[in-house]
């Protein structure tokens, strides 16, 4: 029991630079703000919703939980989803610069659960956006505003606004974790689609007419032309298709050898990029993580250092702590 | 800080969190009712899993367009009718492609309330185009007509 919980602690809690998981919060706030946000949770299209329609025909659980504390009539208006969606955009600029980091964290968080929820809430819903809104309130319970932010560099100048030393070191066993569960989650959610291929589509989905069959439906009615090409060769679907279940269903292999994981990244970034490509399925925010995960989450097989501006000498911020 | 054995109290807590997180995906599996999940952002990652046989491979494009009062003809787009694309597939396409008209109806209802030109007619065009050797081939099926405030189809 000893042994498993030390592994436990290993995995989840080595000891990091604060740095990596900073600059995770400023390249995916920074990419969610400036585009995933508006691309996937417009306020035209909400408002749009808001307008056309007195009632939720398949609600979110968490549009069921705010229904039921404020009423549909008071909560769901226009009106309201407006200044929601300016909080969310201003949490998310305040987080995005370290200013109050936790608590603008939560509000782009709780913000961005909101309007996506309401818009899954008319009886369609996706994934593209699902790991990374989970990502976004992983990283207000970590250590993300440490570095690289205006809270550190107020604290540096005396303003601490906590006197906890934790917060004036540069590492911490704190910083690590939610990279390894983006990492975890990527696991689970590629393992899932491929099992549920093997065990609903059996060996036959690796058949080449079944991904000729989806490329060619979705890129004819969203008029992709590579799509279009793709749905043309036979031979390339079925090389495809083996290559697309290898990918998700053994996805896992890069959490077991650690040293495979940069190669099951890049190798997934192209995977959605070609998803995109034949499909138009947007998951840019799977490529957002798996880039994360490919620079920050293992960094020493990059041989790099980050620069050292960003940061002051932890014994320099030890000084700086006020004697209480 | 305080500890607990070895680890401190924020690692047991991030700790159940993280398996918090983890279990929080077999909700889907619970509540799963058909093709709606109702658990966001916690889902069954079950997307595109059916295998197709051996056979035509063909894809459907279908188009609503519809007509005011005013004689004006515009296509009608999810966005006009006020719900995502899959939602109007599912309950207005299909059922008016097999000839619903009641569908159409509530269609009617849903794109007329508050409008000064309202919609009188509807028609339904849907191509499918077909891969061949020779390359990629279409034919259109015949239009289908829906009228507001009659249950028939033309």
């Amino acid at each position: 029991m000893e042994s498993w919980l030390d592994a436990w602690r290993r995995y989840w809690f080595p000891r990091a630079d604060t740095r990596v998981l900073a600059l995770t919060r400023v390249l995916v706030t920074g990419v969610h703000l400036l585009w995933f946000l508006p691309a996937f949770a417009s306020l035209p299209e909400q408002i749009n919703l808001l307008e056309r329609n007195r009632d939720f025909i398949d609600p979110q659980l968490l549009i069921v939980a705010i229904t039921a504390v404020i009423p549909r009539e008071v909560f769901f208006t226009p009106e309201v989803f407006r200044a929601l969606w300016l909080a969310t955009m201003i949490a998310g600029t305040l987080a995005l610069i370290g200013f109050f980091t936790r608590t603008s964290l939560l509000t782009l968080t709780l913000g961005t659960w909101i309007l996506i929820a309401h818009k899954y809430s008319y009886g369609d819903q996706h994934h593209p956006e699902a790991l990374l809104a989970i990502f976004l309130l992983v990283l207000v319970f970590a250590p993300s505003g440490q570095s690289v932010s205006v809270d550190a560099f107020m604290r540096r100048r005396g303003h601490a606004i906590s006197s906890n030393p934790a917060k004036e070191e540069s590492e911490s066993n704190m910083a690590m974790w939610p990279l390894k569960l983006a990492h975890v989650l990527l696991a689970m959610t590629y393992f899932s689609t491929g099992a549920t291929k093997l065990l609903s589509g059996g060996l036959q989905w690796m058949n080449g007419y079944t991904l000729q069959s989806y490329t060619f439906q979705d890129a004819m009615t969203r008029n992709l032309p590579v799509g279009i090409w793709l749905s043309q060769h036979y031979g390339l679907a079925v090389a495809l298709s083996v290559f697309t279940l290898l990918f998700e269903t053994f996805f896992f292999v890069s959490i077991l050898v650690p040293r495979t994981a940069p190669l099951f990244f890049i190798t997934g970034v192209f995977f959605h990029l070609g998803l995109f490509a034949t499909g138009g399925h947007p998951f840019f925010p799977h490529i957002a993580l798996l880039l994360v995960l490919l620079f920050f989450l293992d960094t020493s097989w990059l041989r790099y250092r980050l620069p050292r501006k960003v940061r002051a000498p932890a014994p320099v911020l030890a000084s700086k702590v006020p004697v209480q | 800080m305080r500890r607990i054995g070895d680890a401190s109290l924020n690692q047991v807590l991030i700790s159940l969190f993280i398996l918090a997180i983890i279990g929080l995906h077999a909700v889907p599996l619970m509540l799963h009712k058909g093709r709606s999940q109702t658990s966001w952002p916690f889902l069954m990652w079950s997307m595109y899993k059916d295998s197709r046989p051996r056979g035509p491979i063909q894809a459907r494009e279908t188009r609503l367009i519809g007509v005011t009062s005013s004689g004006s003809t515009e296509f009608l787009t999810a966005f006009q009718i006020g719900l995502p694309r899959a939602t109007v597939r599912e309950l207005y396409l299909k059922k008016m492609l097999a000839s619903d008209s009641s569908a159409a109806q509530r269609l009617f209802a849903r794109l007329n309330a508050n409008r000064p030109d309202p919609f009188v007619e509807i028609r339904v065009m849907s191509i499918i185009y077909g891969l061949t050797d020779s390359g990629i081939v279409h034919r259109s099926n015949p239009v289908l007509t829906f009228r507001a405030g009659t249950a028939y189809l033309n």
